[in-house]
């Protein structure tokens, strides 16, 4: 934001956008609007919105690259535009794998305390862990839901499989 | 500027993430909240603030290239549309409180009672994130204000035009971020309305 406008007459860089792209653009943001309305009066399933993001993310681009004029920026300024774009894929690209993850390895999650080798890791944990852990150790989880995982030690014996394993699994993401 | 859109990116990302998260979570519950919007209120809206992005432009240009009339009456149009799209989300949200569907005591999910605790998240996430985008209209039409007062004091010239250009990459960012709201918020359930 400078404001001494002889510094700013310096900016070479400078690309004047005509009305034109500006009206093009528009016109394919209206399509898009209402191409994703019509599409939410399907019902696709599991593709509702994946359609939808994809919608999105075309009308972001354009609103991106052509309203705020991106597509003619210098490298540099071209790098600081998409910067926080990119933090905002790592954050959630960071808290999703490790959100989602929590119950692969067999565990339900890393807070459970079956013991070691109970279930092997890579089963499909929907539908194994609840009765896993209620046959396994009925009366350990009440005392178990707020205690936090990062750091809690294997217990004494338990294998690689063992609730250690997994507590450090969750840990690292 | 873009620094600061930077922030703004990660602000909002804060939300978005609480979304996804719990969307995750309670993916059916979320689409059964959705369906309580009016997706043709929330349509509209989103051709409004396109609208208003392309006059925003319009006035970034007229600036660069010393039309002091067009800038003078493009953000007016622009604040117009802002305007318009306050009072429309004004509408919303009041259809929502008497349909008891604001977070806290009151709340009520009457079809699926099983679901009102998720369902009230859904709220939550809903009044957090379409606020704070309100918020940033709201802060727009200052701007916006402010721009067109300079205006009328002859400050803009395509020697310098830089607070229309700011301006303009905060409006459009706002826009921006509602793309992303309105699917998200309002047309995962559906939409039966033509």
């Amino acid at each position: 934001m400078a404001s001494n406008p002889e510094q700013y007459a310096d900016h070479t860089t400078h690309h004047i956008i005509p009305p034109k792209v500006y009206f093009i653009v528009f016109l394919l943001l209206m399509v898009l609007t209402f191409l994703t309305v019509f599409a939410a009066t399907f019902d696709l399933g599991a593709l509702n919105t994946p359609i939808a993001l994809a919608i999105a993310v075309t009308k972001a681009s354009l609103v991106f690259l052509f309203f705020m004029g991106v597509r003619w920026y210098a490298p540099m300024l071209k790098t600081v535009a998409i910067a926080g774009f990119v933090f905002f894929g790592i954050m959630v690209g960071f808290t999703m794998s490790d959100f989602v993850s929590r119950d692969w390895a067999g565990g339900g999650n890393v807070r459970s305390l079956e013991p070691a080798g109970g279930i092997p890791v890579g089963t499909d944990p929907q539908n194994e862990v609840p009765e896993g852990r209620e046959t396994a150790q009925p009366a350990i989880p009440t005392s178990a839901p707020d205690a936090t995982p990062v750091g809690t030690p294997a217990p004494l014996g338990g294998d690689t499989t063992g609730p250690g394993a997994q507590g450090t699994a969750g840990a690292d993401q | 500027m873009w620094v600061f859109l930077a922030t703004e990116v990660l602000t909002f990302g804060g939300f978005f993430l609480a979304y996804i998260v719990y969307r995750t979570t309670y993916p059916e519950v979320f689409v059964e909240a959705s369906t309580h919007q009016n997706v043709a209120i929330g349509a509209i809206n989103t051709a409004v603030l396109i609208f208003s992005s392309l006059t925003m432009a319009l006035a970034v240009w007229a600036s660069q290239t010393g039309k002091q009339r067009l800038l003078l009456v493009s953000l007016g149009i622009t604040m117009v549309c802002a305007f318009i799209f306050l009072i429309f989300k004004s509408v919303e949200y009041t259809e929502h409180f008497h349909h008891h569907l604001f977070p806290g005591q009151g709340f009520r999910f009457e079809e699926h009672p099983e679901m009102a605790g998720p369902a009230q998240l859904f709220f939550l996430l809903y009044f957090a994130m379409t606020g704070l985008h309100g918020l940033h209209v709201a802060i727009g039409i200052g701007l916006i204000l402010y721009l067109m007062i300079q205006t009328l004091r002859k400050q803009f010239s395509p020697e310098y035009f830089t607070p229309v250009e700011v301006t303009g990459l905060y409006w459009h960012f706002v826009d921006l971020v509602w793309i992303f709201l309105f699917p998200l918020l309002y047309l995962i359930g559906g939409f039966d309305g033509f």
